[in-house]
């Protein structure tokens, strides 16, 4: 080969890759069309043989879940391949190819480091896992000693899986740890939140029938952001005479592919759900019995009247007369002209009688069984007067028409009216889907229960090719189970409870009450500044947190100072806003433990780094994530090792366990495979054709899918009980999870508000019935009924930015070459995508002088950030598209950790508020500028593909030789 | 006689690249070389009035490849089943091929320890072994078909019957892909 | 595409062996040029292998070249063996010159001449790619061919101009280099107007460019002024000054047309590369 090398003279000698042969180690791979193949090539390549094992296992790469099959050959993984018997179909996106990248990459953490020079430095020594561990227990058990638990902050991100999730928050929950930065709340905890409150599910995520559907309402949602096989369900809808509607800013390749594409203006969403359900109740197609029977429409509520009586609250009995019953709801009955109550006591504790639960009764406690609720229409009771929620429901949606749509949202009238149309015609076969970005508001939970209110009252909840509401998992079994369990069995520890009792005091969030936003005046459409009370605990999910809480807790000791922090899979400093004072925040923590696979951003501030092992390296039940039809919703799929985990790593989970020991933790589970077991072996009542054995059983059956008791009953589940979660099969819905599963977060009754009001005491409410109009999140802050709030941040709402910032600032649109922060290491992935890009409309270009591909700075009022311009008729004029989640692993710890500040478009927005009342999503999107960077890239960044090279995968013998007792070796360009 | 070509429904294709990246791992593809590109077409118009589509170009396996006539060797050849293939044994990098090419899809990777001309192989060695090429099989939008063009009841016929199609500008080459495409206009030449 | 430069080099070489050896012929037929026959042929040899070591330079594998005879049809298969054919005449008719077989030198001659006339069109046929609409013309390697004519022609016309027969030789010689010159400035002329006219217009490979775009200055000064004007006005100056003027004077003229010309013919094969795109444009080179 020198040989060669000498007499082809100019080649150039730092080869971009010899390490083509390093890719996948020694390959499998065939290129056995050159018959008469050269040396080297020969050397490379080898074909299948019998020492190579074929494992079926899932992808992790995204929220899809896709099956595949893992090639090992000498304990190594060498090819990925779809596996065609699962619903992906045998397709697999470019992310699951890159998995041996991800596995053997050069900055994988191998062994447990301890950090041995200044926070940053990047100067790290190998330590035992015991010394890690000990360490651990003994700093953390010093500072929850000395300052408090609640003074140790968690923090679990998008994450490697939610079994995971559930064993980090059971091990810090027990442990009394309660601010974490809750990356839920800017994607999927909005929505999940609020459909929870609303009737005890997550459809928006759960699960729409594309298979059957006539329409496919896409809002936001890119194709090709996760869990492609979707595409195949939408295309084949299509193909079917179906029809798609997206809704996106952005002309995306969803846009591209739908019949119809309304191109809102950024943030203003809700004028155009509120649009659809206003032409949604005056049609013909409203579900009135639906919401006559099923709902809390025909209920009465309390307003408060001009004297300011009345609680606001839905009417009880009790709080119509002293020594009532507040499992009492009135309505008028229109079959008998009288008043009836609806029993909501389910659980008895009102002595209403099992039997008469979830029944109408007349004033003498009789069950009327032919009662019929009148949706509209007020009564006076005892000299006042009561409205129906669904007269102020309609009340409330009805200013919002499509000309008012159209002057939000700067939209055409007869787009908005076509789409309108479309989706009430095709309704009940009409199914809707959104993407998490339609959440990255202040309004999160507001829009959520707008969609919610749209899909139920155009009649689409568990229908053939409508929403298929209530998540029902293979075996009946949910993850929530691993913590629900040992709840129920009293085994929640001592200092949780304590915890929960006290969350108020020990809360990041207790601070955080008033807050001036811009909400559209339901009459005249104008937008008004109001003061917003946001309920007292934003919280959601976790106990005790959400991002700019912590930081604030973190970096000013706002309202205490953290102290110590265990993360896990998770990287705020690019995913939060305010990154530079996340930055801040780690600095000054005691002690940080970061679980992670590779050296992060934030993982160069911790003192100790745990080394996990990638998702193809452990065992674990998988399904697939983020809302897709049958028989996907409904699956369960084998994640399994291709091999043992590199060097030292652990799995996250056995890392919780490991750890719950040292620090005398009871998880109940013996261990992951205990709980696993529980999960795939399913409630008793399972058919035995859906039951595993066990783990090692499952192994051998690869997947389990359940049925769809909708279509196995024929008739929604709300109508034959499978939606209720307390297995009492009662038809209706549950409300149950109201509250935090740690106690309280509502205002507290009897404190009084700037405004002299005072809270009155509030009953629960959950009673069988759907909320549309929803006292939880009118206690919570955000208003009964979804609002407009315009963000804090647009032309409409401060114009006196625009001579500055002229242009609407959105981020965070997907890149189907990486997923969030991930795969910026991946040579593969960053070939596909090599610089972060912001989209700039042609003409706005040509006003700044920016070409394609030039680097340009985008600047707001807070930061300024570098990306390169991608000139694109996809955008706006007005608007700028910047992507999130870039930083450089290809730069030093010492350098900006890791290029965290560079490109990444968080910093780019403040963290003081306002924040979504419910769950604490802050804003995301704002007004900037942008004008050419002189000064051109980033410094020290891969430019080209042979730049890449430093990523390439690690071969055995390479891996072998460095046993990372300095800390990973950082690669650099 | 069979004639092995590809068919790619662009209406199909969701332009995510899965084709590019899984031929890397099929075919052992350096950085920097790609076998399978993604192009992005458009969007043209102006906002909103939009038209766009993703076209993956790679060796279009022609009926009269120019490449082949130019190589000097006999390098580059076509196989009886019309699969274009480089015999590596016998190239010798002058790189005429990838002058006469007019898509851009065949390589001189002179970095590769090679000097020689890479360019997709249509997997042969899976179609030898039965199966389809790897960017077809995994393709996420199932856009990507592969069959004999002579077999009335393939993929690929079924789909050229079915839908308007196109091919890449033919300047006597004849090339064998032929993209389908009815949701918007074909900005190539025909 | 991006320009080749090995093969540029190679291609430009090649024209002034091919040139020099249209030059030599002529002399053998009309008696003249012996003095120069073999310092000429010496000199042409040499381009040709220097320019033959620098095209290997191209190729990954040229170790293989045993393969070469798998394809005669191919373009570069012919001019591979026209390079070899010439090479072979070139160093037969130097060994040749160095004694006097005036017969097998003539006849050699006169070979090499209609080989040198082969050479470079044989070269440039192969860009004719139908892939590459702005290469895809016989006015191409019609273009190469003049190019060489002017090169070859001027080059040998100085070493005249600088013998002992300059008195007797030189105002033949000029005007041979004169027709070479003229040759050069219509085949370039042809070709330019080519790349205005090739089917598949595009703005990549637009005669825009060469006029007002990127390639204006290479166009406008290394093409028309220095590769073109300048050799045609020297290769006059000289014809109408022999006999006249000192020939030592005269020969410097002619070296320099001889540079200028090379330096157009560089320029224009700049770019002829840099015009050279594909046909599809979906494809950026």
């Amino acid at each position: 080969m020198s040989l060669k090398m000498s007499r082809r003279g100019f080649v150039k000698a730092t080869a971009a890759a010899t390490a083509s042969t390093l890719l996948l180690g020694a390959s499998v791979t065939a290129a056995a069309a050159d018959e008469a193949a050269d040396g080297a090539r020969a050397a490379t390549s080898a074909t299948p043989s019998d020492d190579v094992q074929v494992i079926p296992s899932a992808c992790r790469q995204c929220y899809g879940r896709c099956a595949l099959f893992g090639h090992v050959k000498d304990g190594r993984l060498v090819k990925i391949e779809g596996n065609p018997d699962l619903f992906s179909e045998g397709t697999l996106c470019g992310r699951a190819f890159a998995i041996p990248q991800e596995l053997y990459n050069p900055l994988r953490v191998r062994y447990p480091q301890k950090r041995v020079g200044e926070k940053g430095s990047g100067q790290w020594k190998r330590i035992t896992w015991e010394e890690a561990y000990e360490e651990a227990r003994d700093r953390f058990t010093a500072i929850g000693e000395e300052h408090g638990w609640h003074t140790i902050a968690h923090q679990y991100g998008t994450g490697r899986d939610m079994l995971q999730f559930q064993a980090i928050n059971k091990l810090w929950l027990e442990l009394g740890s309660t601010a974490t930065f809750g990356v839920g709340n800017l994607c999927w905890v909005g929505s999940y939140f609020t459909s929870q409150r609303l009737y005890g599910d997550e459809t928006q995520y759960t699960g729409w029938d594309g298979n059957n559907a006539d329409c496919i309402l896409i809002w936001c949602r890119q194709e090709r952001s996760r869990g492609y096989y979707d595409w195949l369900t939408v295309k084949r809808a299509q193909e079917r005479g179906a029809k798609v509607i997206c809704v996106d800013p952005r002309y995306t390749c969803t846009a591209s592919k739908a019949d119809l594409w309304l191109p809102i203006r950024p943030g203003s969403d809700m004028a155009l759900v509120l649009a659809f359900i206003n032409e949604i109740v005056h049609s013909d197609k409203c579900a009135t019995e639906f919401a006559r029977f099923y709902t809390n429409a025909p209920f009465f509520i309390d307003e408060k009247d001009a004297e300011g009586n009345g609680t606001g609250y839905q009417l009880r009995e009790s709080l119509m007369k002293e020594g009532g019953n507040e499992e009492l709801y009135p309505a008028w009955d229109e079959a008998h002209d009288q008043l009836i109550f609806w029993n909501g006591d389910w659980q008895n504790k009102k002595g209403l009688g099992e039997e008469k639960v979830f029944q109408w009764l007349d004033a003498d406690g009789n069950v009327v069984a032919d009662a019929k609720p009148a949706l509209s229409g007020a009564h006076e009771i005892d000299g006042k007067t009561y409205r129906t929620s669904w007269d102020i429901l309609v009340e409330h949606v009805t200013p919002w028409t499509i000309e008012r749509a159209a002057e939000f949202c700067e939209l055409p009238e007869d787009k908005i009216r076509e789409a309108i149309q479309t989706y009430i015609d095709a309704s009940p076969h009409a199914c809707f889907t959104r993407g998490q970005k339609v959440e990255f508001s202040i309004n999160t939970s507001g829009i959520s229960q707008a969609f919610t209110i749209m899909m139920a009252l155009a009649g689409n909840f568990d229908t053939k090719g409508g929403q298929n509401i209530g998540r029902e998992p293979a075996t009946g079994y949910d993850s929530f189970m691993f913590d629900v369990v040992p709840n129920q069995q009293g085994r929640m520890g001592a200092r949780r409870k304590e915890t929960a009792m006290n969350i108020k005091k020990l809360s990041v969030c207790q601070n955080t009450g008033y807050q001036q936003i811009f909400v559209a005046d339901n009459v005249t459409g104008e937008l008004v500044e109001t003061t917003q009370n946001s309920g007292g605990q934003v919280i959601y999910g976790q106990q005790g947190g959400f991002g700019a809480a912590t930081t604030k807790a973190m970096a000013k000791g706002d309202p205490f100072q953290i102290h110590g922090y265990w993360q896990q899979t998770s990287e705020p400093i690019l995913s939060i806003e305010g990154g530079k004072e996340i930055i801040e925040g780690f600095k000054n923590l005691d002690f940080f433990v970061n679980v992670d696979m590779y050296m992060t951003p934030s993982g160069e501030l911790a003192d100790i780094i745990l080394p996990a092992a990638h998702p193809n390296e452990v065992d674990r039940v998988e399904w697939a994530h983020s809302g897709h039809g049958y028989p996907t919703s409904h699956t369960y799929l084998i994640r399994q090792p291709f091999h043992k985990p590199l060097g030292e790593c652990k799995d996250d989970m056995d890392i919780c366990f490991e750890f719950a020991e040292y620090m005398g933790v009871d998880m109940y589970w013996k261990d992951k495979y205990d709980y696993f077991n529980y999960m795939l072996k399913g409630p008793a009542t399972l058919p035995a054709e859906l039951s595993c054995a066990d783990f090692e059983d499952f192994r051998q059956r690869v997947s389990v899918t359940g049925v769809e008791m909708a279509t196995v009953k024929g008739a929604p589940k709300y109508e034959t009980g499978y939606m209720r979660k307390t297995s009492d099969f009662r038809p209706g819905f549950n409300t149950m999870y109201r509250g935090n599963k740690m106690g309280t977060v509502y205002r507290t009754p009897q404190v009084t508000l700037p405004d002299g009001t005072v809270i009155p005491a509030h009953p629960q409410s959950d009673n069988g019935k759907m909320e549309l109009w929803s006292e939880d999140l009118l206690l919570y802050g955000n208003g009964p009924l979804p609002l407009y709030i315009e963000p804090p941040i647009t032309k409409r709402s401060r114009p006196d930015l625009l001579e500055e910032y002229p242009y609407t600032l959105i981020t965070g649109g997907r890149s189907h070459a990486f997923f969030h922060t991930e795969y910026r290491n991946s040579p593969w992935m960053r070939e596909v995508h090599m610089f972060p890009t912001v989209d700039i409309n042609p003409a706005t270009a040509a006003e700044h002088g920016i070409k394609q591909d030039d680097w340009v700075y985008i600047e707001t009022y807070v930061d300024r950030i570098k990306q390169r311009a991608n000139l694109t008729a996809a955008i706006r004029p007005d608007t700028i598209h910047v992507e999130h989640d870039w930083w450089f692993p290809e730069r030093e710890a010492t350098d900006d950790l890791h290029g965290a500040l560079d490109s990444n478009c968080n910093i780019l927005f403040e963290n003081n508020g306002p924040y979504d009342p419910a769950v604490g999503t802050d804003n995301f999107g704002g007004l900037c500028k942008i004008y050419k960077a002189e000064d051109g890239a980033p410094k020290n960044i891969c430019m080209n593909e042979d730049d890449l090279k430093i990523f390439l995968p690690l071969s055995a013998d390479e891996l072998a030789a460095d046993d990372q007792q300095n800390g990973v070796t950082q690669v650099t360009k | 006689m069979t004639r092995n070509i590809i068919a790619i429904d662009l209406d199909s294709c969701i332009g995510c690249h899965s084709c590019a990246v899984v031929c890397k791992q099929e075919n052992n593809v350096g950085l920097g070389t790609y076998y399978n590109k993604v192009l992005t077409v458009g969007p043209s118009g102006t906002y909103p009035d939009l038209e766009m589509y993703y076209l993956p170009v790679s060796c279009q396996h022609c009926d009269n490849p120019e490449c082949v006539s130019v190589c000097p060797t006999g390098a580059s050849y076509k196989r009886e089943d019309g699969i274009v293939l480089v015999d590596h044994s016998k190239c010798i990098g002058c790189q005429y091929c990838v002058m006469a090419c007019p898509y851009g899809v065949r390589t001189y990777d002179e970095s590769r320890d090679k000097g020689v001309i890479e360019k997709c192989t249509l997997c042969a060695h899976l179609v030898d072994a039965g199966e389809k090429p790897a960017c077809v099989k995994h393709c996420p939008g199932q856009a990507r078909l592969f069959g004999d063009a002579d077999d009335p009841e393939s993929d690929v016929s079924k789909m050229i019957a079915r839908k308007s199609t196109h091919k890449l500008t033919d300047v006597g080459n004849h090339p064998g892909v032929t993209y389908g495409l009815d949701k918007f206009s074909w900005k190539g030449d025909e | 595409m991006e320009v080749q430069w090995p093969l540029l080099v190679f291609s430009v070489l090649l024209g002034i062996t091919s040139g020099s050896f249209v030059f030599l012929a002529v002399g053998e037929l009309t008696g003249r040029f012996k003095n120069v026959r073999f310092s000429g042929a010496l000199i042409a040899f040499a381009c040709l292998a220097v320019g033959g070591c620098v095209s290997v330079l191209h190729m990954g594998h040229p170790e293989r070249a045993t393969h070469l005879l798998g394809n005669l049809g191919s373009g570069l298969s012919k001019e591979l063996f026209a390079v070899a054919i010439m090479g072979i005449v070139a160093f037969a008719y130097l060994v040749l010159a160095k004694k006097d077989y005036p017969g097998a030198s003539k006849a050699l001659g006169v070979v090499g001449g209609v080989v040198g006339l082969v050479l470079p069109f044989v070269a440039g046929a192969s860009y004719l790619i139908a892939a590459r609409p702005a290469w895809d013309s016989v006015t191409l390697p019609l273009m190469y061919t003049g190019a060489g004519l002017a090169m070859g022609m001027l080059l040998m016309c100085g070493l005249v101009l600088l013998g002992d027969r300059a008195a007797e030789d030189g105002g033949f010689a000029a005007k041979l280099a004169l027709v070479g010159v003229v040759a050069m400035v219509v085949t370039a002329l042809a070709y330019v107007a080519w790349i205005a006219l090739a089917p598949h217009q595009d703005p990549t490979r637009s005669l825009e460019r060469l006029i007002s775009g990127d390639f204006a200055v290479a166009f406008w000064v290394g093409v028309v002024v220095v590769g073109l004007a300048a050799p045609l006005a020297l290769a006059a100056f000289v014809c109408a000054r022999t006999g006249k003027a000192r020939a030592a004077e005269l020969a410097t003229c002619v070296f320099v047309a001889f540079a200028c010309s090379a330096a157009g013919a560089v320029a224009l094969r700049v770019i002829m590369y840099g015009v050279g795109t594909s046909v599809e444009r979906f494809i950026y080179q």
